[in-house]
């Protein structure tokens, strides 16, 4: 019997971290009913306690605040928290589980008024801090806690029911009564189709590790600790302090592997202590302390961007290869004993040590298992296999996550997917529950605007005067309400917005946060849940182009939000209620490419019951599968895997065709139109690009020329005929070198040719810069390529191998970073140990993907949308995003089909309203706007008649911009007014400093975002006016903007061919320069007008243009500036 | 570099060092530098011993104390390795002076001390000792250090004493005893080791005995470790064990009322390479009236005396290990220092004489024995 209210197959997710939480979402989107059972008394998992992201530095809670009330404003889940699976009868399809729950003791009639928690008189440790801030025996987790209410920790509590003694003093300060002791625990059985167990992970306990001294000293700490510290609502409210004693540390030391890839402990890479020990030293960096240094022993930079911050930490940051003998404390200091490569020994004072303690299967793992009835691998976590690399050893039962070993962010939301697809295969009836909206409100009369302003922590607070922003926001017209958060994006802060425009009868709401990109349609949905136009809604991007990037200057930065706020208050006062328009969707999927990626996304989504085509170049499927022995860090034969993946793609119903290409592609989200080389036409509603990437074609070391020199890949192929008995593998062959960065699989690779060739009696040296052994089984290779003998020595990382190393055709010569000593070492053969290069695709461009910095394919948010591209309906699978493995790439094949998947399902897709419209008795029918449009999609005869056709529309605007009718033709939200009083804002006060600039949405918004994201600094006279393309901006605007005597104006978009409206920012182009004649002629210096292409990527193009157009603007004279409404009188139009 | 010598050295350390990624923990953790002195640079050696090079120093310094591979994350068998380097020199015929000086006084009298045959059961004189080649249920094997050493003759007398009193069966080899190897398998002398150690095994399985009793830690490890990997069966125990199950079995009684401070002094031997620092602490925690106060190195992470590896037959100038040592024990406030190794023994109670350190030194036999009914 079903207990939910809906006819929906449900699915059992185990675990509400990061990965359980987008399992749910990808789960719950696709139609079927998910119970999410979480141990914790919220979801959010480590996650919700981080501060920051490496290698982007997003505010960690920030970005995944918005999933988690997702997953509890979903009707699709239902979440349980302080919950355990206890028993699983039944099999695959047709599961039954029981569930215990512990009693909560506090109803969903809490307010998170916090009264409770000063009433209460029990102290205890918080665990969420790490025990190093405390809380009360009632209390929530952490301010963003999902699902909402408080609890009562009834251990810690004075009753103990049902016994009572008469402290109550929480229910005699509690309103609504929502405290009840009368709770008992449930026991809940429930029919699941599937299972996905997303547990996560545990930290070692730093104290077993007894020469780093942890247990006996307070300021020694571990990097989780410290984590808690750097947060602006940790326990000590973001200021990095010596718990001793309260004072500011100087000199901080981080060590990494405590626990790692020890013998003793673990002895496996714990994978993600690296990036995160680099990413705090570059906070603390931040924070003021001039000294901080970092053993390590490889640096583990494996992803993407991860050596970029690296490389960009070490200005700062000291590196040293080594690892502490003794950590103690002696009198003021913590004294540190190590060994360095050159072979001195250093005893060094530090005020503070940071431990990078090991990742551990997670506490209940092992009985998780037996409930389950899976196996474990030997290393306590999941067991899996290459192939499936989110299967268990019983069917229907998945994993997703840490939960089959230490990942990062990324990686685990990428499996979530991929479990998802798989767990979906079972889900036959799928329904979307959702509840009517609320009735819509009356938007009719004077604009009432509320405004709700975010510290976002310290991130914006830190730096801005929240305070004053607030009181200067308040004197404006129209606003009637204005309120400060800690976090704004915070479920709670949502549901308070929600009452708050009730309350206050709000018909415009602006809140003052972050990018719009990112946080733009949690916000929307809120107003709807109230039942407020979600196009009544703007927001003020005042962390990401404020706070970030002038984190020096707190007053401009202060003056900058009340304009930025300001802005966005003006614009709100214009919005009108829209409609979003609803579109068919093609029930069918493409995949491009049949690779491994390729191949798992087909099977996936075929096998949940979509039509699929997979289109593959040559004649077989496999890619450079096909070239592989073995796919390490596994011990799996690449022909096994790839038989096994045709397996199930036959067994599937996909569409296989083989020596096809795609020549072109047209259409947008829910409605691709694809023609094959071979003439067929296709129509589908989502493409899964698994291009792959090409293998780096060395010059190196003579290859090409001499026959004693091959590659990895060469080598692969050959190991049955190898000839001589002396091996050198060079590795970083075309990677980590300027812009290209680490490939990621290599290391791996490169350690199994090792053993390989060891194995066959061959002497093997190895050249390193650092060994990235950072997936599951790969230390144990390194370890095992140790002991055969293998020769391991490295060179300096600053260099490429061919810069280190001299080949002179019978031996080699070098420096041995390890025992600093020249050498030379005989070799009868050279192995370039390759990675991957971009593949540039002209469906690329068809479809507008942006690249990354160095060439693959750009994802839509690096942690929490690896593998969906920023072009609505376009997913990402395999090393077209970037170079990965063989299990990485199957990975994400299986979650594109994920997302492919719940896409489709809905048969429906809604698209913003942003299409022109026509005022047809002021047009005159002259077609110029229809000449200019991209897509074609304005039809008309000259003089006689002239129509949009809303489904072609992309919203550009260029068309707007070229009409020079008044009037005639208008883009809804981001009307000539509302650019207007947008520009009227930033010019208010002392406009002869200031910089217009205009942004378009794709790239040079982004790029501004993503200046802020990496904290370029730039002078704070910009103001950011957001439209869709450059192309919307037009003469009126520009002069407008000029007639009130601004420093400069720029516009700015997508570089020439990455326009996401086809051309359109050709128009801007050519009508800048006119413009800039215009001025001339009028004698305005033309140079204060300027054009400049940012990609999202280009954060720091973005930033330098500013300095420059800052500067220009100081180098004219006042009078220059302030004449420029008088030269340019007349032809400004209002 | 070649590849040869790189072949040789890589089977001769038995490939223990190569998985080793070169952390440094163990050239940091090394005790000699505590007394400010250069330390081994282990992972030096190492580094070289991975990839054939020529080892310039330090092999010889290595007192084995194993404290190095205590804190090694890939947890290598560096004193192997050592060792290992150790036959190379020894090979090349590049061992130092003294130390072949020593090996050849175990080939001609048994003992690395020049002491006679004739000599080496003197410390029995006057007492009961059965000779255990007439069959026996335990076998006490005596060893060079205590036997050629005056002043451990009272410990040995006292441990005996404790014997009889037991009524245990068990005798000695009385002078047909020899070393037991681990001076010459510390000198990398492979092959007479070999022949050494074959013909005690077979010395001993002829007695009969159960159970071999060895006073000395590093005895009791070469017999546990090495000659097991030769074939040998009988049950070892070091003396402190051995007391230890009588004591817990109520086979020795005791006075009323033992009180005043003590210290423990753990050997490496003991502690590090066998995972028992509990027997000595067992045999005082009978006596409820002594204070014990633990030295800030004690039980696995306890400071080595300095004499293991065959230090004691090589002069070092400056400070020694076992100076370092007795201040600390002297810091902890103890009248006496216990210990159950005579090298320990020799170097604390010398130290202790030398920097004026009024502290007892005595073997936890001695102690015991004190006490006895």
């Amino acid at each position: 019997m079903r207990r939910g209210r809906s006819m929906a197959d449900k699915v059992l997710v185990i675990g509400g971290g990061i990965a359980g939480i987008q399992a749910s979402l990808d789960l719950a989107e696709s139609g079927a009913e998910v119970l999410l059972v979480e141990k914790s008394a919220s979801i959010g998992g480590k996650m919700a306690a981080l501060d920051k992201n490496f290698p982007t530095f997003d505010c960690s809670i920030c970005i995944e605040a918005p999933k988690m009330s997702d997953v509890t404003h979903n009707k699709n889940i239902t979440v349980l928290t302080l919950a355990e699976l206890t028993e699983v009868k039944g099999e695959e399809g047709n599961f039954e589980v029981t569930i215990n729950q512990k009693p909560r003791f506090v109803t969903d009639a809490c307010t998170r008024c916090d009264l409770c928690v000063q009433a209460c008189p029990q102290l205890r440790k918080n665990e969420f801090d790490a025990g190093v801030g405390a809380r009360k025996a009632i209390y929530t987790p952490f301010s963003q806690a999902e699902p909402g209410p408080y609890l009562i920790d009834i251990e810690s509590c004075l009753n103990d029911p049902p016994n009572y003694i008469a402290c109550g003093r929480c229910t005699d300060v509690c309103g609504p009564e929502a405290i009840d002791f009368n709770m008992g625990p449930t026991v809940i059985k429930e029919k699941v189709v599937s299972i996905i167990a997303s547990t996560g992970f545990d930290l070692l306990n730093a104290s077993l590790l007894p020469e780093f001294g942890y247990s006996s000293d307070p300021d020694i700490l571990t990097s989780y600790e410290l984590e808690r510290m750097l947060n602006a609502s940790g326990p000590t409210d973001g200021e990095v302090i010596k718990p001793s004693n309260g004072k500011h540390p100087e000199k901080v030391l981080f060590v990494l592997c405590a626990g790692s890839r020890d013998n003793r402990f673990v002895p496996y890479c714990s994978r993600t202590c690296c990036m995160y020990s680099i990413k705090e030293a570059s906070q603390l960096v931040d924070h003021g302390i001039r000294d901080v240094t970092v053993l390590y022993m490889d640096i583990r930079a494996y992803g993407k961007g991860f050596d970029e911050l690296y490389s960009r930490s070490q200005k700062d940051v000291r590196y040293i290869r080594s690892r502490p003998a003794s950590v103690k404390r002696k009198g003021d200091s913590i004294v540190v004993r190590y060994a360095t490569d050159d072979g001195s020994l250093k005893e060094e004072n530090y005020d503070m040590v940071v431990l990078a303690t090991a990742s551990i299967p997670s506490k209940g793992t092992g009985e998780l298992a037996n409930v389950l009835g899976v196996e474990l691998s030997e290393d306590g976590f999941f067991k899996n296999e290459v192939e499936d690399p989110v299967s268990t050893t019983r069917e229907g039962i998945f994993v997703a996550g840490c939960a089959s070993g230490p990942k990062d962010i990324p990686d685990s939301v990428t499996e979530a997917g991929a479990a998802s697809s798989k767990a979906l295969k079972y889900v036959r009836d799928k329904e979307w529950i959702e509840e009517p909206p609320p009735p819509p409100l009356d938007v009719s009369g004077e604009p009432r605007i509320g405004v709700f302003l975010c510290d976002c922590g310290s991130n914006i607070a830190g730096v801005v005067n929240v305070k004053e922003v607030e009181e200067e926001i308040r004197k404006r017209p129209n606003v009637v309400y204005v309120e400060e958060n800690k976090y704004t994006c915070a479920g709670s802060t949502q549901d308070s917005i929600v009452e708050k425009i009730k309350e206050n009868k709000l018909n415009r709401v602006v809140v003052g946060a972050c990018s719009p990109k990112t946080h733009g349609v949690t916000f929307q949905r809120v107003c709807s849940r109230a039942g407020l136009n979600p196009y009544l809604f703007e927001m003020a991007n005042v962390r990401n182009m404020d706070s970030w990037v002038h984190k020096n200057e707190k007053v401009p930065a202060t003056e900058k939000a009340v304009d930025i706020v300001n802005m966005a208050v003006s614009k709100a006062r214009l919005l009108t209620p829209m409609d979003d328009i609803e579109f068919p969707v093609v029930r069918a999927g493409i995949v491009i490419g049949g690779g491994p990626a390729g191949m798992a996304a087909a099977t996936s989504l075929s096998n949940m019951g979509i039509e699929t085509h997979l289109i593959e170049k040559s004649g077989e499927v496999g890619g450079l599968l096909n070239s592989i022995d073995t796919v390490s860090p596994s011990t799996v034969k690449g022909r096994e895997v790839l038989a096994k993946l045709d397996h199930d793609l036959k067994k599937s119903s996909a569409t296989v065709h083989t020596n096809t290409t795609v020549k072109e592609i047209t259409g947008f989200v829910g409605n691709f139109s694809v023609t094959l080389s071979d003439g067929e036409k296709m129509e589908a509603g989502a493409i899964i690009m698994a291009t792959g990437a090409d293998p780096y074609q060395p010059t190196e070391f003579g290859y090409g020329n001499d026959p004693k020199v091959v590659t990895s890949l060469d080598l692969e192929k050959n190991y049955s005929k190898l000839e001589g008995d002396k091996y050198a593998i060079m590795s970083c062959i075309g990677s980590r070198n300027g812009e290209k960065g680490c490939s990621r699989f290599c290391c791996s690779t490169m350690l199994q040719q090792a053993i390989d060739l060891r194995e066959r009696g061959k002497t093997v040296r190895v050249f390193y810069k650092d060994i990235r052994a950072y997936e599951r089984n790969a230390e144990n290779l390194y370890k095992k390529a140790g002991e055969m003998g293998v020769q391991f020595f490295r060179y300096d990382p600053l260099n490429t191998a061919d810069q280190a190393i001299e080949f002179d055709g019978s031996s080699l010569t070098f420096v041995d970073e390890l025992s600093s000593t020249k050498m030379k070492a005989p070799a009868d053969h050279l192995v370039l140990n390759i990675g991957l290069k971009p593949k540039d695709e002209e469906i690329f461009s068809q479809l507008k993907l942006s690249r990354d910095m160095e060439g693959f394919l750009l994802e839509v948010h690096p942690k929490l949308g690896p593998v969906e591209a920023a072009v609505q309906g376009v997913f990402l699978a395999g090393t077209v995003q970037g170079p990965k493995g063989v299990k990485e790439s199957i990975s994400q094949g299986y979650a594109t089909a994920a997302k492919a998947a719940k896409l489709l399902f809905r048969g429906k897709i809604s698209k913003e309203p942003i299409i022109p419209q026509i005022d047809q008795k002021k047009c005159v029918k002259c077609l110029r706007c229809a000449d200019v449009c991209p897509y074609g999609a304005i039809k008309g005869e000259r003089g006689k008649w002239i129509e949009l056709v809303p489904a072609a529309c992309m919203g550009c605007g260029n068309c707007v911009a070229e009409c020079n009718i008044e009037g005639a033709i208008s883009m809804p939200n981001f009307t000539d007014s509302q650019i207007m009083t947008q520009i009227d804002a930033a010019t208010a006060e002392k406009p002869d400093e200031k910089l217009v600039v205009f942004a378009c949405n794709w790239c040079s918004y982004a790029g501004a975002d993503q200046a802020g994201i990496s904290k370029i600094q730039y002078p704070p006279s910009a103001r950011v006016i957001r439209t869709m393309c450059s192309s919307r901006i037009s003469q009126k605007l520009v002069m407008y903007a000029f007639s009130k005597n601004p420093g400069a104006v720029l516009v700015t978009g997508c570089h020439i061919n990455d326009c996401h409206y086809i051309d359109a920012n050709e128009y801007t182009e050519k009508r800048v320069e006119r413009w800039r004649h215009f001025l001339e002629a009028k004698n305005v210096n033309p140079e204060r007008l300027q054009l400049w292409w940012v990609s999202a990527a280009e954060g720091n193009r973005f930033a330098s243009k500013i300095r420059e157009m800052d500067a220009l603007i100081k180098s004219l004279s006042r009078e220059e500036i302030t004449s420029t409404e008088t030269k340019l009188k007349g032809v400004v139009r209002r | 570099m070649d590849d040869a010598r790189w072949e040789k050295v890589v089977n001769l350390t038995g490939f223990n060092g190569n998985e080793c990624y070169q952390c440094g923990v163990c050239t940091a953790t090394c005790p000699l530098g505590y007394m400010g002195e250069e330390t081994i640079d282990a992972r030096n050696l190492i580094r070289r011993a991975q990839i054939g090079l020529d080892v310039t120093s330090g092999i010889w310094n290595c007192s084995t104390c194993k404290l190095c591979e205590q804190s090694c994350p890939r947890q290598v068998n560096i004193v192997n390795v050592i060792r290992g380097l150790r036959q190379f020199e020894f090979e090349e015929r590049k061992a130092p002076d003294k130390i072949v000086a020593m090996l050849w006084d175990i080939y001609e009298n048994g003992n690395p001390w020049g002491g006679k045959k004739s000599d080496r059961s003197k410390w029995a004189d006057g007492l009961e000792v059965k000779d255990a080649e007439k069959g026996t249920e335990v076998l006490l094997y005596v060893g060079c250090d205590a036997a050629y050493n005056k002043d451990l003759h009272p410990a040995l007398r006292s441990l005996a004493k404790l014997l009889n009193k037991a009524g245990i069966d068990y005798g000695t080899l009385g002078n047909k005893e020899m070393c037991c190897g681990e001076p010459v398998r510390n000198a990398g002398e492979a092959y007479y080791l070999d022949d050494l150690v074959k013909e005690n095994i077979s010395m001993f399985e002829k007695t009969g005995a159960k159970t071999v009793v060895a006073f000395s830690p590093h005895c009791k490890n070469m017999f546990e470790k090495y000659y097991r990997d030769m074939g040998f069966k009988i049950d070892v125990k070091h003396y402190s064990e051995f007391l230890s199950d009588l004591v817990k079995e109520g086979k020795i009684g005791f006075k009323e009322g033992r009180s005043g401070k003590i210290t423990i002094h753990d050997p490496c031997y003991l502690s590090r390479y066998d995972g028992g620092d509990e027997s000595i602490r067992e045999i005082l925690g009978t006596f409820p009236g002594l204070e014990v106060k633990e030295m800030e190195m004690s039980g696995k992470n306890s400071l080595c005396c300095g004499g293991g590896g065959n230090r004691m037959f090589i002069d070092f100038e400056g400070k020694r290990l076992s100076d370092f040592r007795m201040e600390q024990a002297r810091d902890t406030g103890a009248e006496t220092v216990i210990t159950a190794c005579p090298v320990c023994n020799m170097n604390l109670s010398d130290s202790g004489k030398t920097n004026g350190i009024n502290l007892k030194v005595k073997e936890v036999a001695e102690f015991l024995e004190e006490s006895v009914k």
